[in-house]
């Protein structure tokens, strides 16, 4: 890992944005931000997921939470597209909260892989804010 | 200038600062992008595109009495520090890229941002009109000046800038 770096293998690393603007996330709803098929000798790092609530849109309510591992709202790495099991994930602790860069997720098996940014609550509307990258090699 | 290994470039993504195209109304503004860097983190702004394509009014017609800030043009983009709420063109901005017309507006690459201060970085797109406070208003009080926008930009994050 401490070669250095031709440009042919510079070529094949690429940084895939995970991209949300500010967006008003309903109770109990769940978005797809990014999907991602992995190939047989591609390598998939993630490191840098950051989550922003922006506001809270139903004030005055106490959340009720659907799945209490998942805090009011989270950004993840999943395989597949149901809210279960996380690769990675950042929930919400406070109004910014981050995937633990220095910790990365590394994948290397085959599959499609999805970032989803999900409201965790059936009463709290959140306006929310999600970026990062998935590093590829391939 | 040392040569780039295998490790550093694990180290080192580009960060999506990118909205696609959106309709921003008057006086209002959209966080794109944020993102949170601690000790040793060096995060990197260069490279960004702000594009208006359409205006619910001549653009011609606006004056200086349709601009909340008469030096930020007629949509900005800022970055901010910590920014958690209130009026994003407020003092305190750290870069911003200001759009005068319609059309594209690209941010100077050799004008370089370099932050290693922990905290949480926000670029916040933000439309600068509000209804004219001109004694003779050109464009009536009770017309939205509303701009369809896009924006796309990257910020290189280095994990461990040693």
């Amino acid at each position: 890992m401490n070669g250095f770096i031709t440009t042919r293998r510079y070529a094949r690393v690429l940084d895939l944005p995970i991209s949300f603007p500010q967006t008003e996330l309903r109770a109990g709803k769940a978005i797809v931000i990014t999907q991602l098929p992995l190939a047989l000798h591609q390598r998939l790092e993630l490191r840098a997921l950051t989550l922003v609530v922006n506001a809270i849109l139903t004030p005055g309510v106490v959340p009720i939470y659907l799945n209490t591992a998942l805090s009011i709202c989270s950004v993840g790495l999943y395989q597949g597209t149901m809210l279960t099991g996380p690769l990675a994930y950042t929930a919400f602790t406070e109004m910014t909260s981050i995937t633990n860069p220095f910790s990365p997720c590394i994948i290397e098996t085959p599959g499609t892989y999805n970032v989803i940014i999900s409201n965790n609550t059936s009463n709290t509307d959140l306006s929310l804010t999600a970026t990062g990258a998935i590093k590829l090699y391939y | 200038m040392a040569y780039l290994t295998e490790s550093q470039l694990r180290n080192v993504m580009d960060i999506p600062i990118a909205l696609p195209s959106t309709d921003l109304h008057m006086g209002d503004w959209v966080m794109l992008a944020a993102v949170k860097i601690s000790v040793p983190m060096r995060l990197t702004y260069r490279v960004c595109n702000l594009q208006l394509s359409a205006c619910t009014v001549d653009t011609a017609l606006i004056t200086a009495g349709n601009k909340i800030y008469g030096n930020l043009g007629l949509a900005y983009l800022t970055l901010r520090k910590d920014y958690t709420s209130g009026s994003p063109g407020a003092a305190g901005g750290l870069d911003v890229l200001i759009s005068n017309a319609l059309g594209i507006t690209s941010r100077n690459p050799d004008n370089i941002v370099e932050l290693t201060t922990a905290g949480v970085y926000s670029w916040i797109i933000a439309s600068n009109m509000q209804p004219s406070t001109d004694t003779v208003p050109i464009i009536p009080v009770s017309t939205s000046i509303n701009f369809r926008l896009a924006v796309n930009g990257t910020a290189r994050l280095e994990l461990n800038r040693a």
